[in-house]
């Protein structure tokens, strides 16, 4: 049986990064996913899909 | 969210629906890392759940508020400038997901959300893509029973994923 490698600085950063995410308050997490959608409209437009970002978290 | 969030709270307290959870890609962001999504699922329990349109008192409910289709989304209601969709409770499943969901403050207003190992096993019946990609997500998670879940999984006939590594 082969033993696993350990993880790479940058796997175990990428890693720590989505935990950290994983643990924001929700509060936090609908301000990213407003961000998201904010970032994804003009992609979107680009491709003839028109995407309308939530107006506020509160 | 928080005005939307308020307006689900009111439904509950007016006698138009009896009880609602966040599901969807909303409800897996509150244990997962934020994922993007354009509308806020949310599943509705009814007193009276024989009628044929069950989502009708909702609407007009909504609609006496002001609230009303989203129009890019038009199977959501914008509320407050979020598109909320309305999915009544159809199975087993679900109905017991409901059962079971937990209630959290969301800046200073009440909210309802489905339990993790429930919206995993939601995401196993529903069987899309996205669905798969959110269940990996789920059992990565640290805080995620799996256990539990296969009990879940194993009660609604349902293939669960982690199962095999459980024995």
């Amino acid at each position: 049986m082969t033993t696993m490698r350990p993880l790479t600085e940058e796997q175990y950063a990428k890693t720590q990064g989505r935990r950290n995410l994983a643990n924001l308050p929700y509060t936090e997490k609908v301000k990213c996913v407003i961000e998201l959608q904010r970032r994804l409209q003009p992609i979107y437009a680009q491709r003839g899909i028109y995407i309308k970002p939530w107006k506020s978290w509160n | 969210m928080k005005e939307a969030l308020r307006v689900l709270a009111d439904l509950v307290t007016e006698g138009v629906i009896e009880d609602y959870a966040i599901g969807g890609a909303m409800g897996a962001t509150f244990y997962l890392e934020p994922v993007v999504t354009m509308d806020l699922d949310v599943f509705v329990l009814f007193k009276d759940n024989t009628s044929l349109l069950p989502l009708q008192p909702i609407y007009e409910a909504l609609k006496k508020r002001g609230y009303l289709p989203d129009e890019q989304l038009p199977e959501c209601i914008d509320i407050g400038g979020t598109p909320v969709q309305f999915l009544p409770v159809y199975n087993p499943l679900l109905e017991e997901a409901l059962a079971h969901a937990t209630s959290f403050d969301y800046d200073g207003v009440s909210a309802r959300v489905l339990p993790a190992e429930y919206l995993a096993a939601i995401s196993v019946q529903t069987g899309r893509a996205k669905d798969k990609l959110r269940v990996q997500a789920f059992l990565a998670s640290e805080r995620f029973d799996k256990n539990a879940f296969a009990a879940i999984c194993s009660a609604h006939g349902l293939v669960c994923p982690v199962e095999e590594g459980l024995k």
